[in-house]
């Protein structure tokens, strides 16, 4: 069904298509294969959605994102960003979007966090109130008072990202696209990221493209999940629907204070992994009940603890990326 | 209250910005800096006590007198310390920009390549070559039989012409990374290389030695014929004197073909990704 | 086997410096164009001084041209890159607490790396500017064939001990790295003293005479410039054997003043690790 690029939409990807020629042996031979690296996807995120992007390693992820940032040029396919082709505007997009890598700074080593910000404002030419303003509500939200007056070098890995999410938005971005944005960071400095970004959706309307390896991030933030595999897009769903869909099934976990007995399981519940104090089962909740179950196994001897949970996220997409490996 | 219109800084201004951000971060360690800057005065000084050496052994160099010879070495000096430390973006490109995948953080600046690379760092090391030049130079100028007045407006357009130049140069080699990033060390030939072979006299050189560094890379025209030109010394190949007054140009047209080279380059890097 | 851990950072640092086969080439080209316009300068100065009796003779001076570009990456420049990027990171500590003599350890590695770079890039610059040059016809700036059997032989000897005095050399560079925690200042103050006082910049008999007694007494002139004087057999005041036995007073002496200095330095980092 083909509609027209709306211009409500942030970010419109159609019949998105990318072929890397790669050339074979020593770089003097004319030998060259290609690499179909996004195979036609189509997309579209409205204004203030978090997106999250998720996909195994060289399923295409960093080349749409390339894309959508006006690096690299597509083989086929239409794209618009905040109304506007990147790779043909370049300039003039790269000034409305921020991007953070997280492996890559875009920071000056050697300059202290407040002095690259300065820089910043002059390469996006952001006036002085409007940098003030920003710099000040930037320092606040993500904590960056102690650090301003430090070299990069000198911070540490989540000192780091803060300063890289500020230096991202010192010109107010409509867009921002986060790739990795948590990679590497303790727990209480993912926290604090994914606090400040989701404040960031809710007060000031800002579109947030995620990609990331740590489901918690998507769990924690995007509103919807795009799945993306062998250059197409697999799954584009809330996240809990995915969840339904792809796995209904519930894991009980039974410790014992000796050897756990053999055991017979109704129709819907298997074992699945056995230990000298425990055992593990899963079963599907359709056909038997947790109730059901927890009854069924309460009376076995020697029973310690019972616990019943949901497969984590990482198992969901593991197992996701199995079902569409084919 | 009304909002504030947003004045963009203009190209000049922001890289004057970045490059006063690049001598805060080099003055960080200024030590370093003190000793890289001898260590660069020294070796360059040296290198002209090398050629004052031959002339003393025979006399002149290859019938030039010494005068003229230091004119020659102190233009090229200078000129190639100029285009060290404005464009030492493009010399460190391969390892810093496309070994590690940076050149796409400078892709999402909305500025131009070429000044962004510009501004990645005003180099303060090549002021020992720079003050060692100028110190020749002046030198050769008290040498000199004819120096004539005219030359306090050449020279400057010279050095201008042969920056323009050896900058060009390193574009060209900035541009090349995007095909490879190994064996680079052939561009010496012509930065390092220039350097060498700009301090000696046209006539010195074999005849496909003086076209290449007439013609391919305009050397000729930012160093030999405006220091003939200075000192009113007539050309042993017979170009007429003037020639050095307009020569140095073609400095500017090689950056301009440079640079057409490196946008190229660029535009083949966003649409190939590689 | 006691000697096993010095063949073991001989054989790793031969191997870095193998590695880059493209870098090879690249040199390869780079030092031809370097040798091309420094012989054409010579020849020039040569042809327009007949009458002068120089030390070397032209052709003389060509083939020690050839030579100090074919020996460059032999120089002492610096200090062995891997112990520069000790110091920088802080690793250097641990090597100095290796069950090892530091010493022989860092000069294994030390020679090793100057060899792995410099015969590969030695033969093949002596097989183009040598036969092949002759077969295209440019016999007259082709590398000479050595003086003599007997020279070629002595040549030998006394580039060996050229290559252990500049790995000497180097120890001390590296010891300079140690102690100040960077390799910027044995670049620095190695690369010039390596260039001039080698005979890389211009042929040590052809600087003026007063100094060439100094120049030849001085350490670096035993790593590339006795051994092609004997080479040449060009003469020595006092002859071969005061050549060879420069070389070997420098390399004993600074040995010797060498270890000094590295205990002294071993003991300082030490207390400072405390």
């Amino acid at each position: 069904m083909q509609t027209p690029l709306s211009s409500n939409d942030a970010i419109t990807v159609r019949d998105l298509q990318k072929i890397y020629r790669i050339r074979e042996g020593g770089s003097w031979r004319g030998k060259t294969r290609d690499i179909l690296a996004l195979n036609g996807i189509s997309f579209s995120i409205p204004k203030g959605q978090i997106a999250g992007f998720i996909g195994p390693n060289g399923a295409g992820k960093s080349t749409a994102i390339k894309i959508l940032s006006g690096i690299l040029r597509p083989s086929s396919g239409e794209v618009r960003v905040n109304g506007l082709i990147p790779w043909a505007n370049r300039v003039e997009h790269v000034a409305r979007i921020g991007v953070v890598f997280g492996q890559r700074t875009q920071l000056w080593w050697d300059l202290s966090v407040g002095e690259g910000l300065a820089l910043l404002r002059d390469i996006y030419g952001v006036d002085s109130g409007r940098f003030a303003r920003n710099r000040a509500r930037l320092a606040d939200a993500l904590d960056l008072g102690g650090i301003m007056d430090q070299s990069v070098r000198q911070l540490s890995l989540g000192q780091r990202m803060r300063a890289e999410i500020a230096a991202s938005l010192i010109h107010d971005p409509d867009i921002l696209i986060l790739d990795e944005p948590t990679i590497g960071l303790d727990a209480p400095s993912k926290l604090a990221v994914r606090a400040f970004v989701h404040e960031l959706c809710r007060d000031r309307g800002t579109t947030v493209l995620l990609t990331t390896h740590d489901m918690h991030d998507i769990e924690a933030l995007a509103e919807r999940v795009i799945v993306i595999g062998h250059g197409r897009i697999l799954a584009d769903s809330p996240f809990e629907d995915l969840r339904t869909t792809t796995l209904s099934e519930r894991i009980l976990e039974l410790d014992f204070n000796g050897t756990p007995p053999e055991l017979t399981l109704p129709t819907g519940a298997t074992e699945t992994t056995r230990t000298p104090h425990s055992l593990t089962i899963t079963f599907d909740p359709h056909q038997i009940p947790a109730p059901a179950l927890v009854a069924h196994v309460g009376q076995l001897p020697g029973l310690d603890d019972v616990r019943v949970s949901r497969p984590s996220i990482d198992e969901i997409i593991t197992r996701f990326y199995a079902d569409h490996a084919a | 209250m009304s909002p504030s219109p947003t004045r963009t800084l203009g190209a000049f201004g922001l890289y004057r910005r970045m490059a006063g951000a690049s001598i805060i971060a080099q003055l960080r360690y200024p030590g370093t800096f003190i000793i890289q800057a001898i260590g660069n005065f020294v070796t360059t000084l040296l290198s002209f006590f090398g050629i004052w050496s031959l002339f003393q052994r025979f006399g002149s160099i290859a019938g030039w007198d010494i005068g003229t010879v230091a004119v020659l070495y102190g233009l090229v000096n200078v000129a190639f310390s100029v285009a060290e430390t404005l464009g030492r973006g493009f010399e460190v490109f391969g390892g810093e920009y496309v070994r590690t995948g940076s050149f796409d953080r400078l892709l999402l600046r909305p500025r131009s390549t070429l000044l962004l690379l510009l501004g990645h760092e005003l180099r303060l090391r090549p002021i020992g070559r720079f003050l060692q030049g100028v110190f020749v130079l002046v030198a050769g100028l008290w040498l000199a039989p004819h120096v004539q007045w005219t030359a306090t407006l050449v020279l400057p357009w010279a050095v201008a012409g042969g920056a323009a130049m050896f900058l060009g140069v390193l574009i060209g080699q900035a541009a090349l990374c995007f095909i490879t990033v190994e064996g680079l060390e052939v561009v010496n030939v012509l930065t390092y290389g220039g350097v060498e072979a700009g301090q000696y006299p046209l006539t010195m050189f074999g005849r496909w030695l003086r076209r290449f560094i007439t013609f391919v890379l305009p050397l000729a025209a930012v160093c030999y014929y405006p220091a003939l030109f200075s000192l009113h010394h007539p050309d042993p190949l017979g170009l007429p004197i003037w020639i050095g007054a307009f020569s140095p140009l073609a400095g500017f047209v090689f950056l301009g073909i440079m640079v057409l080279a490196w946008n190229r380059a660029v535009a083949g890097y966003v649409s190939s990704g590689s | 086997m006691i000697l096993r851990p010095y063949f073991t950072a001989f054989g790793l640092q031969w191997k870095i410096g193998l590695r880059y086969r493209i870098a090879v080439v690249a040199g390869l080209v780079a030092q031809m164009w370097f040798g091309a316009v420094t012989l054409m300068a010579y020849a020039s100065v040569y042809h327009a001084a007949p009458d002068v009796q120089a030390p070397l003779s032209l052709r003389q001076a060509m083939t020690y041209t050839w030579i100090q570009q074919s020996l460059f990456t032999l120089l002492p420049l610096g200090c062995l890159p891997a112990i520069g990027d000790a110091a920088r990171t802080g690793a250097i500590v641990y090597d100095l607490l290796r069950p090892v003599d530091m010493w022989n350890w860092w000069l294994s590695a030390s020679l090793a790396r100057l060899l792995g770079n410099a015969v590969p890039r030695a033969v093949l610059l002596a097989c183009v500017a040598g036969p092949l040059a002759m077969l295209m016809g440019l016999g007259a700036w082709s590398l000479a064939p050595p003086a003599g059997l007997a020279a070629a032989i002595l040549a030998l000897m006394s580039i060996t001990l050229g290559a252990f005095l500049s790995a000497t050399i180097v120890m001390w560079w590296n010891i300079l790295t140690a102690r100040t925690l960077s390799p910027l200042g044995s670049y620095a103050v190695g690369t010039p003293l390596a260039v001039l006082l080698s005979g890389m910049l211009l042929p040590l008999p052809l600087y003026p005479d007063w100094i060439r007694p100094f120049l030849l007494a001085q350490p670096f002139a035993g790593i590339t410039d006795i051994p092609i004087r004997i080479y040449l057999g060009t003469p020595i005041p006092g002859g071969v054997v005061t050549g060879l036995g420069l070389q070997i007073f420098w390399l004993s002496a600074l040995t010797l003043l060498g270890r000094l200095w590295m205990r002294q330095t071993v003991n300082r980092l030490e207390v400072q690790g405390a």
